[in-house]
């Protein structure tokens, strides 16, 4: 089974998740932070062998991480709504609770793209100045925003998606990608210098087209 | 101007009209005269004149065709100022040559770079199940009208294209639109004051209750923002000055029709507050105008509107279209025209702001149409194949509040519609009409058929109708009560919760001869009933007892009526043993006792009495659907209430959940580290600070981290 | 020159800063109490990370720190803001002053001890378990659920059962009571984590770069950490020696996890086997120092100077 993790306005992660399901390869499921989070029933384990994880959704799912051979992780924040009924000394532990839960169910699954991190469920997104800091050391100049002159390029694990990109800055891309350990990551280059202006471990997907559809279901594949 | 035949010197100060009447002096005369004569040139005012022909002369409402087309998410189109660019690579020439050819351009519908749109939260609820469409994909084609149809059929065989339709022009729903002339003669110095006109102000069930809510903190709107989406408006109308912030998008339209329309909906909501003319429902309320005019189109208005919001702030759509049933053709009897969220974009628009939490009041259309007709499953032409029709909410529901028109008490203006809140001939219904309004007699600023004169500004009507005269009253008295609840600090309703209250509450729709309630318009506000609603009081302790009393009254009234019946019986037989049928009389009106009035009076001092049970609430217990309350109840408060059958368990499936509830690894199981570190300062000022933090040290100690 | 961060009287950060004198290492310390009078630039620059940190009216170039030792309390608990309005500027500038630092901290280059995003993994410990058990350390037997029945059956099967936090927010480890499955439902609306209690010696790792200082502990409680906190409460450190292939396991584990310093809890059990609870990224290793004299901090100092060891 292919899990697609996401928002419900995610409109990216909802086309990967339809035109995934319409291919009919492998049965794939949308499922929300709200679906995970009011689970009624939830089993995570580590032992001495595995670590895996057993959630029955409300709606009557089931998510088995021996069946989950794929996961598109574009989830951004916990609900917390269904916590107004708890007391207050217990309310803000309970988040931080459910959060670091979240994130271990993810570890446990396999070819999660991309991995959770405790800093941010979606992903090691990071601030800015770190960004700026990475670009450079993957070998591109720093340069500025520009009001419709951005190009966006796709990184998923190595490969580049979108619309036509330098070399240089397409390899530039890739490493930076790998340095900051994203396995699908977004560049906003200029689109005339291709000079770095900003990254994203949540682009829009719909860029990459079919043929970032393909990789993925290409690689969720190969799972053993 | 020509020689007229009348007004007719009849000699004594006397002339005749050319209605036979006589008037005295020749002023009164000549005014009266013209009367007649403007009059005569429009159909007639009062009932509607179906299936006639027009005057000729007249015409239909400026309007615009509107061409969409739905791009294919794969093509991740991005429309620039000449062509169109696919960044995912794919051959999108095909699609501008056709644009170049016509002479036409491609603007996304929604009007933002397509990266905004897509980093723009909305809260669509399980979109994957329920299919809302993409604003992303939307893109409006500017051409000729006459190049539309061509575009049409051309755009479909494109390959990015994924669904292309055109929209018939959308026209405000009003009724007789030639027939409100302006009187002739001039307004007097001083508008004399119209409110007592207004019958929709007073108290349920003939109004609204307006007046109880203006003396109520908040209850005039204070702080709520309202959009008015049609064509044109009046803003600098005598009686609209205060709380008017004007248009706000899209470019007015010059047709007077439009105008006088745009400035009776404002003024119905909020005519200011003064002893002129009219006083609108809810006058704090501040008001705007976008027009759909000057490239906007109506998804666009909506959704800007929606930008230009917060969250439990109105949006009104005035709007209707011809729908399938005359296959989209404009009519001036506007039979077969539907509201507009019945076309995917429409649709997108009101379901994107219902998403921010934006209240959407939209008029159900005067089409004299059931919206339940299968008729409507049928996708329109170039509809696109994810397309559901919306007016079944079980396969979508863009969230609006849906507004019939009903007839107002007859004798309003000395003048009979109908029986009060029954459905006027000419109004939608179906399941998805959430809520009436006056349809008919709705006194307010325009058309100047009531204060006429050459000045625009003076204008005032007693006859603005139609589900465009309704459906204001429902946003006057939602933007009332979300005042209210502001000045309270409440939380504002929420679009959902607002169509809930007005479905459950209010005074209710009447059968007419051939018009039953079965033709679902929905309930007239009751702005006191739905305040009870929107304020949310804590149910559960009030349900659970009410459920208790309801039991033991249920009990007492079975042991009383069995009583009765045991006397009645007696007397039955003492009846027929003295053979007095003159008793029978006495024995109705027992029965009447026993069947009404004195179990229910007796009943309902024990049950909770005013905020949470209301007449109907009453009735019903009595006729023991204590169910159907409680259901109606819960479901204001937990939406997620009702998996036990039974509502005593759901009371207490509820109970548990209201509950404080406790983590299993109890808060003192958790020491609190933060302040260790300063354990070792020294110049800690704070006594208190010092004290607390030296205890937590005493703790945390041992503690390595 | 080396920066200090944190509340200069706090036993880890006094520690360190006495090596760095005693070694005759410059250095300033931010004392986080007066951040509202001190303020931090810097500029992410093609070439450089460039600024400047201004302390008790100085300014520093940040480009000349080599190095930085953090041990930042939270910021809204100091006593400095204690009285001051959500919306003032002191309380603003404190708060900007500690996001910038942090940030500076992530992005200069030098030995920083240790930067924020590697100490993230502690804040979900099942997260950091599985990492753990990657590089061959066992874990405890754990299960988190919020299964009542699910309980029972693990209970069932390990015979005694701890339960904990999974998060930042630490609990003292409670053994699972009978009187305990009484209240077992109020789990179901937030899951928590149940453990096989594992008998054994509890030792400390300190990894500093390179550098391994084991410490044995022994106590009478389920959690030595609050054993002060009973009356009975006993507890007894020394150094203790752990053979190579543990030592290099806690150095890889530690490298892996993006730090520099760790303390790493273990528990020998009497089979042998060696299970690994937890890595944590800022260790308060002067409890330990101060028993066993080990000398950690001088590690530290040492390692943050750039001497290879």
């Amino acid at each position: 089974m292919w899990l697609i993790l996401c928002e419900p306005y995610d409109r990216a992660a909802i086309w990967v998740y339809q035109r995934l399901r319409a291919r009919g390869d492998v049965p794939t499921e949308l499922v929300t932070p709200a679906q995970l989070v009011y689970a009624p029933r939830t089993k995570h384990w580590i032992a001495s062998d595995d670590a895996g994880l057993e959630i029955v959704l409300a709606d009557g799912r089931r998510i088995a991480s021996s069946e989950v051979t794929g996961v598109l992780n574009r989830m951004v924040h916990l609900p917390t709504d269904h916590l107004g009924a708890v007391q207050q000394s217990d309310r803000a532990y309970a988040m931080e609770e459910l959060s670091a839960l979240v994130v271990s169910w993810l570890a446990c699954l396999r070819n999660v793209i991309n991995e959770p991190h405790p800093l941010g469920i979606g992903g090691h997104d990071r601030h800015p100045t770190e960004w700026a800091r990475l670009s450079r050391d993957a070998g591109f100049r720093l340069g500025h925003l520009r009001a419709g002159a951005g190009s966006m390029c796709l990184v998923l694990d190595n490969e580049i998606f979108g619309p036509p990109t330098p070399p240089r800055s397409a390899r530039a891309c890739a490493r930076l990608a790998a340095m900051s350990d994203t396995r699908l990551l977004g560049v906003l280059l200029d689109a005339t210098s291709g000079d770095f202006v900003a990254a994203t471990p949540l682009p829009d997907l719909r860029v990459g087209g079919p043929p970032l559809l393909d990789a993925l279901s290409a690689r969720w594949s190969k799972t053993t | 101007m020509a020689e007229r035949r009348y007004p007719r010197s009849l000699g004594g100060g006397w002339y005749e009209l050319s209605d036979g009447s006589k008037v005295q002096s020749a002023e009164n005369a000549d005014s009266a005269q013209r009367r007649i004569d403007t009059g005569a040139k429009m159909a007639k005012t009062g009932d509607r004149n179906r299936g006639k022909d027009e005057e000729p002369g007249t015409s239909p409402y400026e309007g615009e065709r509107e061409l969409v087309f739905v791009a294919s998410p794969d093509a991740a189109l991005r429309a620039g100022l000449e062509t169109v660019t696919s960044m995912s690579g794919q051959d999108v020439s095909d699609l501008n040559e056709i644009l170049a050819s016509a002479g036409a351009t491609a603007r996304p519908m929604f009007g933002l770079s397509e990266e905004r749109l897509i980093e723009e939260a909305t809260a669509l609820e399980a979109v994957a199940q329920a299919p809302v469409p993409d604003l992303t994909l939307f893109y409006k084609v500017e051409a000729p009208d006459s190049e539309l149809d061509a575009l049409l059929e051309k755009l479909q065989a494109a390959g990015a294209v994924d669904a292309a339709y055109i929209k018939p022009p959308a026209e405000p729903a009003v009724l007789d639109i030639n027939t409100m002339a302006p009187a002739p003669e001039d307004a007097p110095p001083a508008t004399p004051s119209f409110v007592a006109r207004q019958g929709y102000l007073v108290a349920a069930p003939g109004g609204v209750d307006a007046n109880w809510a203006g003396s109520r903190p908040g209850g005039r709107g204070a702080g709520i923002r309202t959009i008015d989406i049609e064509g044109a408006w009046r803003f600098t109308h005598e009686d609209l000055l205060t709380t008017q912030g004007g248009v706000v998008g899209g470019t007015q339209s010059t047709d007077i029709r439009w105008r006088n329309h745009g400035t009776a909906v404002i003024g119905e909501i909020g005519g200011d507050v003064n002893s002129i003319g009219i006083t609108g429902i809810a006058p704090d309320t501040h008001q705007t105008a976008i027009s759909i005019f000057g490239g906007m189109g109506s998804s666009n208005a909506i959704r800007t509107a929606a930008n230009r919001l917060q969250p439990g702030d109105i949006i009104l759509i005035e709007l209707h279209r011809p729908g399938p049933r005359h296959a989209f053709q404009q009519r001036d009897d506007q039979l077969g025209y539907i509201a507009i969220e019945w076309w995917e974009d429409d649709f997108a628009a009101i379901a994107f702001a219902v998403s921010r939490g934006v209240i959407v009041v939209e008029a159900a259309g005067n089409g004299a149409e059931n919206l339940d007709d299968p008729l409507y499953n049928t996708p329109g032409p170039g509809f696109p194949s994810m397309w559901r029709n919306p007016f079944n909410r079980t396969n979508r529901d863009s969230g609006a509040i849906v507004v019939g028109a009903g007839a107002p008490p007859p004798g309003t203006h000395g003048r009979d519609h109908g029986p009060d809140r029954s459905r006027l001939d000419f109004s939608n219904w179906g399941s998805m009409v959430d809520a009436q309004g006056w349809g008919r007699e709705v006194t307010t600023a325009g058309y100047g058929s009531l204060q006429g004169g050459s000045n625009e500004d003076l204008w005032y009507t007693d006859t603005f109708s139609g589900t465009s005269s309704a459906s204001p009253i429902i946003v006057g008295a939602l933007a009332a009560i979300q005042g209210m609840l502001r000045a309270a600090g409440k939380p504002l309703l929420t679009p959902a919760r607002a169509r809930s209250c007005l479905r459950s509450t209010g005074s209710p729709q009447q059968d007419a001869p051939g018009r039953p309630r079965t033709q679902r318009i929905g309930n007239r506000p009751d702005i006191p009933a739905l305040w009870r609603c929107a304020a949310g009081i804590k149910i559960l302790k009030e349900a659970k007892e009410l459920a208790k009393d309801t039991k033991e009254f249920v009990k007492e009234r079975d042991i009383k009526l069995s009583k009765d019946t045991k006397e009645r019986a007696k007397d039955i037989k003492d009846l027929k043993e003295r053979k007095e049928v003159k008793e029978g009389k006495e024995f109705k009106e027992k029965d009447k006792d026993i069947k009404e009035g004195k179990e229910i009076k007796e009943g309902i001092k024990e049950i909770r009495e005013g905020k949470l049970v209301e007449i109907k609430d009453r009735k019903e217990i009595f006729e023991g659907k204590i169910s159907d309350v409680i259901d109606r109840k819960l479901a204001d408060v937990v939406p997620h209430a009702g998996m036990a059958p039974d509502w005593e368990d759901r009371i207490s499936n509820l109970e548990q959940l209201v509950e404080q509830l406790a983590h299993f690894i109890a808060p003192d199981l958790r020491p609190d580290v933060g302040g260790g570190a300063l354990m070792y300062e020294d110049e800690l000022d704070q006594a208190s600070l010092q004290a607390k933090e030296y205890k937590d040290a005493k703790d945390v100690e041992k503690l390595p981290e | 020159m080396i920066l200090l961060c944190g509340i200069p009287s706090e036993p880890p950060l006094a520690r360190v800063q006495r090596e760095l004198v005693d070694m005759g290492v410059s250095h300033v310390l931010f004392n986080q109490r007066h951040a509202a009078n001190s303020k931090l630039d810097f500029e992410v620059g093609r070439e450089s990370v460039t600024g400047t940190l201004t302390l008790e009216g100085a300014d520093y170039e940040l480009d000349s720190f080599t190095g930085a030792y953090t041990r930042l309390m939270d910021v809204t608990r100091l006593p400095e803001l204690a009285d001051e309005p959500a919306a003032s500027p002191r309380r603003a500038q404190t708060v900007l002053v500690h996001d910038e630092l942090v940030r500076w901290l992530e992005v200069t280059p030098g030995r920083v001890v240790n930067r924020s995003r590697p100490m993230a993994s502690n804040s979900s410990k099942p997260y950091q378990a599985q990492l753990i058990k990657s590089f061959g350390f066992a874990t405890p037997e754990t299960l988190i659920t919020n299964d009542p029945e699910a309980v029972r059956v693990f209970r069932a099967e390990f015979g005694r059962v701890v339960y904990k936090s999974i998060s930042g927010v630490r609990s003292i480890v409670s053994e699972l009571t009978d009187d305990d499955l009484s209240r077992l439902h109020t789990i179901r609306w937030c899951p928590v984590q149940f453990q096989q209690y594992v008998h054994g010696l509890d030792i400390r790792v300190h990894v500093v770069g390179e550098r391994v200082f084991a410490t044995a502990i022994h106590s009478n409680g389920t959690d030595y950490r609050y054993v002060g906190n009973s009356a009975e409460g006993e507890i007894d450190l020394n150094p203790y020696h752990i053979d190579d292939t543990v030592a290099a396991t806690c150095v890889a584990l530690t490298n892996h996890l993006g730090l520099s310093f760790s303390g790493i809890d273990l528990r020998v059990s009497p089979d042998g086997k060696v299970y690994c609870f937890e890595v944590n990224p800022s260790p308060a290793f002067s409890f330990y120092e101060s028993h066993t004299g080990q000398p950690i901090a001088r590690a530290v100092a040492s390692y943050l100077v750039g001497d290879s060891d």
